[in-house]
């Protein structure tokens, strides 16, 4: 019986130590609510801070976002800063920096080309003069030129802060434009997936059910990393979904971050909704969690079906049956979900369940040992 | 009477105008569909005598009656106030040259899709609406531009008020109790009908009475329907709520109802402190005690 077990266990050993990404296979993840949409802060709370900011972010964190999300570029120095785009004159001031003047430069990215102020050709050190705007006009001007781009590592630290205070937060983190960056790093012989998994095992995210979602919309770059981390990803918009497609990412994609019009498009000229697809069900069947983006107030964002109300379009995509979403408003969907879900433990509670749980084992430990 | 008492009212502003083309039976009976207390309509004066409804003396903006050649010479210019307009004016429509218009949505950034579909609803039907629901339904008529529509029909020897309390009382509508809210921007017309009438009358303005004008309000008047801004300021440049005033609390002092107007989804007449969400504006306003709210929007209010 003994030698059964301990072979068990080697066996068992052995195959944990192969460090691969789980799939779909539809894990809890730990400290994040398994029994209600999550609250995902696109870019932290974007609608009423500029985005990408700490204070986004705490913003988020505030007004009970469960997750918040970032996108990742790299520096000059090779470091990881939270921004959507790799170029930086939309969202920042950096056109009024004489010293600057020079860094103009024309890449290729994704087809394109476009002359910017790119992150690549920044430090660290310099990116951090810069002073962030609300890139969209039609939302709340006044923080313009009052806050810094936030590094990897201050986006982590408002996560570290909550959970100070007993409140796991999620972290969501995107590599955006994977190749463009990695083009650039090739002559250092490495590559932005690997600076971003040694940052993030710095920070003690290596579980499979770590609360670190990785997503991109580049399904090499997941490839990439579903060999070197258990963490969830999260592949963004695939195209062309056949049945064999699904089967073939289920085996390394923890979920799929669709766009809302592939779960339910809207009809361009009229802004009315047409009808629901069966992705969700396809995506379900196959173990996916799927996480819809994005979701914004405003009503330009809002089929006209919805009376311009964004708590109809939660309630909409709810019971379609999301696994969470990424909303510019974490205010507003926390506020909806606590209406839905009144009954569901939150953070705070599972705290003093865990506390119990420990309380109880070491009880226990005494009383064997006794 | 039959109206909840234990929580602001939900009135929708010319029925579900957010989302249907207002003061149309169909924008009625949606605001009732989507859990509205009340449903506000604005009167207008036909030729023959007719109350319809229609926030603006004026057909133009709202119906397609540019498209009715045979109205062609019915284009007028009238000064009434502050405005001079050339247009075509209701009072120089019969009932039935009205009923062969059609709706349309005047807002550019709402449906569109309903456009020429509806006609101009009636006083009657309007009021068919409420009593049809399967629950109590309030009304809340407003005599709109009562001076001019008076200057047209005085030639009648009957004025707008007379119409409106005599239709009011064929349809049942009498006692100080009765859901029923008379309101008027113009405290005339009030007045004139605060002496032929036990109906709750609601006196409308968009700046702060003194307080002996308040006392004097509160004579005769069951509340008074306040612009949003009197009672949380925002900022037109920053767009930012600057503070909230004692305005409810004044009014309450002298037992009078405040019912404030208007309250949109739309993120461009929401403070940007709200985040775009018309549930926190809600929110914020129902904190302050306010009794009921005009809102295009009745369900999303209804929801909250």
């Amino acid at each position: 019986m003994r030698i059964f077990l301990l072979g068990s266990l080697v066996l068992v050993t052995i195959f944990l130590d192969t460090v691969q990404a789980g799939g779909a296979d539809g894990r809890v993840i730990e400290g994040l609510p398994s029994n209600r949409p999550l609250n995902i802060a696109h870019r932290g709370s974007s609608g009423m801070r500029p985005e990408h900011t700490v204070a986004a972010y705490q913003l988020a964190v505030d007004q009970g976002a469960d997750i918040i999300e970032c996108d990742l570029a790299v520096t000059k120095d090779k470091q990881l800063i939270c921004t959507h785009d790799a170029w930086l004159n939309k969202t920042t001031d950096v056109h009024t920096k004489p010293e600057f003047q020079d860094r103009v430069k024309r890449y290729r990215i994704d087809g394109r080309f476009i002359e910017d102020y790119f992150t690549v050709d920044f430090t660290m050190e310099e990116l951090k003069t810069l002073r962030t705007v609300q890139s969209r006009s039609y939302r709340d001007q006044s923080y313009n030129y009052q806050f810094p781009m936030a590094s990897f590592d201050d986006y982590i630290a408002v996560v570290k802060n909550a959970s100070a205070f007993g409140r796991t937060i999620g972290i969501y983190p995107e590599t955006k434009n994977p190749s463009f960056f990695n083009g650039i790093l090739e002559a250092e012989n490495t590559t932005m997936e690997d600076i971003l998994l040694a940052s993030l095992e710095k920070y003690g995210y290596v579980n499979a059910n770590s609360p670190c979602f990785i997503q991109s919309f580049d399904e090499n770059s997941l490839r990439y990393m579903a060999n070197k981390t258990e963490l969830p990803l999260i592949i963004l918009n695939p195209l062309l979904l056949t049945d064999q497609k699904m089967t073939e990412l289920a085996v390394f994609c923890y979920g799929i971050g669709p766009s809302k019009s592939e779960i339910l498009p809207v009809n361009p000229t009229s802004n009315k909704l047409l009808q629901s697809t069966d992705f969700i069900t396809r995506a379900h069947a196959k173990g996916f969690k799927i996480h819809p983006y994005t979701f914004r107030n405003e009503d330009q964002f809002l089929a006209f079906d919805y009376g311009s109300d964004p708590y109809e379009e939660y309630q909409t995509f709810v019971n379609l049956g999301v696994d969470g979403l990424f909303t510019d408003f974490p205010h507003s969907f926390s506020k909806f979900l606590d209406c839905q879900y009144p009954q569901v433990v939150g953070n705070a509670a599972k705290l003093s369940v865990h506390l119990g749980t420990t309380v109880v084992i070491t009880l226990l430990a005494m009383f064997l040992q006794g | 009477r039959g109206l909840p008492q234990d929580r602001p009212l939900n009135i929708a502003h010319r029925g579900s105008s957010g989302m249907r083309p207002e003061h149309t039976v169909a924008a009625y009976q949606l605001a009732v569909d989507q859990g509205a207390d009340i449903i506000e309509c604005d009167l207008a004066v036909t030729k023959d005598l007719k109350l319809v409804c229609s926030h603006d003396p004026y057909l133009n903006a709202t119906t397609n009656v540019h498209s009715h050649p045979e109205f062609n010479s019915r284009v007028q210019t009238y000064t009434f106030g502050a405005i001079t307009m050339t247009d075509y004016f209701i009072f120089d429509f019969t009932l039935a040259e009205l009923k062969t218009l059609r709706k349309v949505q005047n807002r550019k950034y709402r449906d569109q899709s309903y456009n020429g579909l509806f006609p101009i609803a009636t006083f009657d039907e309007y009021v068919a609406v409420a009593k049809f629901a399967p629950r109590t339904i309030g009304i809340y008529p407003e005599t709109k531009q009562p001076a001019l529509f008076n200057h047209f029909i005085s030639r009648h020897n009957v004025t707008m008020e007379d119409l409106l309390l005599e239709a009011l009382e064929s349809h049942g509508y009498t006692s100080r109790d009765s859901p029923c809210f008379i309101q008027s921007f113009d405290e005339s017309s009030l007045q004139y009908m605060a002496k032929r009438t036990d109906l709750p009358l609601v006196h409308l303005t968009d700046t702060v009475p003194s307080n002996e004008k308040l006392t004097e309000i509160a004579s005769y008047c069951y509340g008074m329907g306040v612009s949003k801004n009197l009672i949380v300021q925002v900022s037109p440049s920053s767009n930012q709520i600057v503070s909230n005033t004692n305005f409810i609390q004044m009014l309450h002092s002298k037992n009078l109802k405040v019912h404030a107007y208007t309250f949109r989804n739309e993120e461009r007449f929401l403070a940007y402190d709200y985040g775009d969400d018309p549930y926190r504006e809600y929110e914020r306003f129902t904190n302050l005690g306010l009794d009921g709210l005009f809102t295009d929007f009745p369900w999303s209010l209804a929801n909250y």
